[in-house]
């Protein structure tokens, strides 16, 4: 690296899935915004699609090496339960049988604080033995020849009960943990406060308080969870369906103590992650086991049973929400009590903070939330698609409704009225907010001036509209490196740490590297995903690959084209300051006099240029955060208490627009988990054995392309973003944000009645609609 | 390209039952023992070296392996691979290649009707049982012929798009 502040470093904060962490970053050189671009902004295709619809495409699933051998779990029947005995005998005897690990072989490997195999299970399905055989079938057969005798021990799978006096504690500190991100106190919540809430509505002209309730949601990616593990010599290489290799990678070197020069992690192609595939799991690491004990490659994929019984899922909540107003309808203070029942452990888990958007949506001096994790007998959580804030949204986003109502007051001009022009938090302005923009061009594009109160309707179907919205941090940040090759027939390779989840990732990276370097898209090739090749990011989680990445890989390509003019200045006898990049061409700005960028590398005694850059810090005294306003038309049947989702409109300030295919794709894709979460999908569990009754996509309803409306309308709203040379934010997560509120809404427009309870299933609608409004 | 199944232990109990069989996979007669109970999903998958076909849920409920069986659209994990001898299958990798795409593929692409793309083959399959039985779909006869497959990303609005997309490039007269 050239730049002469490369050896500064400063301290600068950047937020993950809702949490503000610090980090160190190098100062990084100053890029003057683009002027008129010619590739960014542009709907190119996706690079990488002519494999994806050929089926060319490989994805952990489809990784076969010689020898390769299927790796399978015995997984606990028991919500808790402690193996008294284990006969794993038979099972290893069995012929094409090559590996079989119990509790006491794997003693101390360890992942996110607890052994990769428990000889106790917290959950049904937790994993207790793995073995590996030549094909499917014998692994099968293998498993049903171990031999345990389960002591079965008292399980608690609702919070509630968990919370109860007697309730079997589940850890030595018992089962009421803080939620949240700080030092967990047993028995206390997290709790946040600013002004002085309760006092605030106690004096305030309106007061609501209301218990909404959401279910455990799971993200069922197409590609179950899966790892493909081959060790040579001491070497350990694996494939995974992963949103970040180098964190899968850290897992694996911590837990079987590695360096991490001898571990390759890669993931070229992968089929959903959601937030579910932020690191390796246990799986990850049993086949990485039992690769080693047998000495050949273990294929180690969930069968979609599994991937919903031991797999992830967004936490349930219970939030009881208050909130006080003055009559003409500014807020005067807020407070929630979340429950979160986040399964058997928090250690090296993330659930989500479901109080974030009371504390951040509005302005509102008076706040105070207490956040409570609940142990439960369920699998540990994980982060889902914008963790917490789709819970908090679907509580807060009615509850601000519910005033309107109350107050005869129109529901966007109230949150138009509430809006905060800085960070409520902190104080801090925002680099830019569209969020106002967001309100009025959806409201206008859904035809809200045409919204009727309940009362007018009648009839068995019955029309309504609804709104909500949505702040989210998206400003991305450190670390995330880019180096860009430039070879010496001028064609450029893009290498880059970054995971593709399928939301154009090496797409856009490839039209920054081709705008800023001045060359063709079909010289640009982007290979990420690798530990071995390409160089650290953090995971594509929290909206933050484009506005982290983005920016280094411009950075890398502007250090190119500064050693591409240089070493062009002498051949065309001009200034490198009089020189730019055009069309793979190096072109003296008045005199049009030119040379080939290939012949100017291939001229090079190295015969290629390599830049390496890295993401600068965020910039101090501003707040970094995407917004979203989501307008939902709904039809009710009455008569079956069905839900129809007729015309959506998703209005979006995530800066600028890089693809805006891939990205109104990806804000589609959002609105139809919001969908399924609002209208279809739980988690249901048999509470005398805790085993999950739905684990199949049969039974846990994920949207069908009939319960999406037939359009989904994307509007950008975006602001000029000033806080990095791309100026775009983060837009992977807040599509999905306020969908669910803006359907209820919708719903409660429709028909005069609240559902506060997601999802919103015919059961609960038609005993809404038959119960005194 | 046809291949023998793998060979197995000869005490493995997944190798006590093959079958021979003989069918025309992506226009080729291709011939190979397989299991009695394997699936056609894992022949192709496990046998042929066709990895286009992706087992999403084994269970007849995500349509990911979607392929064409004698021109109709049939979920690959639940066709037995034994009761495909004598029969036409045609995986996503016979339908076109990155250098030559069929009119279906390029609706995709034009209309990025994909994300993660671990569902398209499937989607793209379904689509053309349906525009080789109605030339002229509407968008609604479009999404109930593919209601059949999941897309988790939620790319249905424009999946749609592509299919009558592709309808309409299917009915121009080729130039």
């Amino acid at each position: 690296m050239s730049d002469d502040c490369a050896e500064k470093t400063v301290e600068t904060e950047l937020e993950i899935e809702g949490r503000k962490v610090k980090v160190r970053a190098q100062m990084e050189r100053q890029l003057p915004p683009w002027g008129k671009t010619t590739l960014v902004g542009k709907s190119l295709r996706r690079v990488d699609g002519p494999d994806k619809v050929t089926g060319a495409a490989r994805y952990t699933h489809d990784v076969q090496l010689p020898g390769m051998l299927y790796g399978k779990v015995l997984r606990s029947p028991h919500a808790r339960a402690r193996v008294a005995e284990l006969g794993l005998s038979a099972a290893a005897k069995l012929p094409g049988v090559l590996a079989v690990l119990g509790p006491g072989d794997v003693r101390g490997v360890r992942l996110g604080g607890r052994e990769v195999l428990s000889a106790e299970a917290s959950y049904a399905g937790e994993e207790i033995a793995a073995l590996a055989a030549t094909d499917e079938e014998t692994a099968e057969e293998a498993l049903s020849l171990i031999r345990v005798r389960w002591e079965p021990l008292p399980h608690v799978l609702e919070p509630e009960d968990a919370m109860a006096p007697g309730a079997p504690a589940l850890q030595p500190g018992g089962n009421v943990l803080g939620g949240g991100f700080g030092p967990q106190t047993p028995g206390k919540p997290e709790v946040y406060e600013r002004g002085d809430a309760p006092a605030a509505l106690e004096a305030a002209e309106v007061t609501l308080e209301r218990i909404y309730e959401t279910p455990a949601a799971q993200h069922a990616c197409l590609e179950t969870h899966g790892a493909v593990a081959a060790w040579d010599g001491d070497g350990l290489t694996v494939w995974e369906s992963t949103q970040g290799v180098f964190f899968v990678r850290s897992a694996l070197c911590e837990a079987l103590g590695l360096p991490a020069s001898r571990v390759r992690v890669l993931c070229p192609f992968m089929g959903g992650g959601f937030g579910s595939k932020n690191s390796a799991d246990r799986y990850t690491l049993l086949a990485a086991l039992l690769a080693r004990r047998s000495g050949r490659p273990v294929r180690m994929v969930l069968s979609r049973r599994e991937d919903f019984e031991a797999g992830a899922y967004r936490p349930a909540s219970r939030q009881q929400l208050a909130i006080g107003l003055t009559r003409r309808g500014r807020i005067v203070a807020l407070t929630s009590r979340a429950v979160n029942p986040v399964g058997s452990a928090l250690e090296g888990h993330y659930f989500g903070s479901c109080v974030g958007p009371v504390q951040d949506f509005y302005s509102c001096a008076n706040v105070r939330t207490e956040n409570y994790a609940i142990l439960t007998s369920s699998p540990p959580p994980s982060a889902f698609r914008a963790p917490g804030h789709v819970q908090g949204a679907f509580a807060l986003e009615q509850l601000v409704d519910e005033a309107a109502d109350e107050l005869g007051l129109d529901p966007v001009r109230l949150r138009l009225a509430n809006l905060s022009a800085n960070d409520p938090d902190s104080g801090l302005p925002y680099a830019s907010n569209g969020l106002a923009s967001c309100l009025r061009l959806g409201a206008k594009a859904i035809g809200w001036d045409s919204r009727k109160p309940p009362r007018t309707k009648t009839g068995r179907f019955r029309s309504g509209l609804g709104v909500a919205i949505a702040t989210w941090g998206a400003g991305g940040g450190p670390p995330a490196v880019a180096q860009i090759v430039l070879h010496e027939d001028g064609s450029v390779v893009v290498l880059t740490g970054a995971c593709d989840l399928g939301t154009g990732t090496r797409t856009v990276m490839t039209q920054i590297a081709a705008e800023e370097l001045g060359v063709a898209v079909s010289a640009v090739l982007v290979a990420n995903g690798d530990t071995r090749t390409t160089p650290y990011c953090l995971p594509s989680f929290g909206s933050l690959t484009v506005a982290s990445t983005g920016p280094a890989v411009r950075l890398a390509a502007a250090e190119v084209k500064r050693q591409l003019l240089d070493a062009a200045s002498p051949i065309l006898g001009a200034p490198a300051s009089s020189l730019l990049v055009m069309r793979g061409k190096v072109r003296h700005a008045v005199t049009g006099k030119s040379v080939a960028v290939a012949s100017i590398a291939a001229s090079l005694p190295a015969r290629m240029i390599v830049g390496t850059s890295q993401r600068g810090p965020n910039p101090d005294g501003v707040v970094l955060a995407s917004f979203s306003a989501q307008f939902a038309q709904v039809e009710v049947d009455c008569r079956f208490g069905t839900v129809r989702v007729k015309r959506f409109v998703s209005a979006h300030d995530c800066g600028r627009v890089l693809n805006p295919a891939t990205w109104s794709s990806q804000i589609q894709g959002g609105v139809l988990q919001g969908i399924g979460y609002a209208l279809l999908e739980q988690r249901t569990r048999d509470p005398g054995t805790g085993r999950q009754l739905n684990a199949g996509l049969l039974d846990y309803k994920i949207p069908t392309v009939l319960d999406s409306p037939p359009e989904i309308e994307v509007i950008d709203a975006a602001p000029p973003y000033p806080a990095n040379n791309i100026g775009a934010k983060g837009s992977g997560e807040p599509p999905i944000i306020p969908v669910a509120a803006a359907i209820a809404n919708a719903v409660a427009n429709a028909t005069g009645r609240r559902l506060r309870t997601a999802p919103i299933t015919p059961a609960r609608l038609l005993a809404a609609l038959s119960a005194e409004p | 390209m046809a291949r023998r199944a793998a060979t197995r232990s000869a005490k493995s109990p997944a190798a006590r039952h093959v079958t021979q069989i003989e069918l025309e996979l992506n226009g080729r007669v291709t011939r190979a023992s397989v299991p009695d109970h394997w699936t056609l999903l894992e022949f192709l998958r496990k046998s042929a070296g066709l990895t286009g076909a992706k087992e999403g849920c084994n269970a007849g409920e995500c349509g990911a392996c979607t392929v064409l069986l004698d021109g109709v659209a049939v979920y690959a994990c639940c066709v037995l691979a034994a009761e495909t001898s004598g029969r036409r299958v045609m995986t996503i990798e016979g339908l076109g290649t990155p250098e030559r795409l069929d009119p279906l593929q390029e609706a995709f692409l034009a209309d990025d009707a994909l994300q993660c793309g671990f569902c398209i083959p499937g989607q793209i399959l379904a689509a053309k049982a349906l525009l080789d039985a109605e030339p002229s779909p509407d968008r609604e006869c479009v999404r109930r012929a593919l209601s059949g497959n999941l897309c988790r990303c939620g790319c249905y609005v424009k999946i749609a798009t592509a299919v009558l997309r592709a309808a309409a490039a299917r009915r121009e007269p080729e130039r």
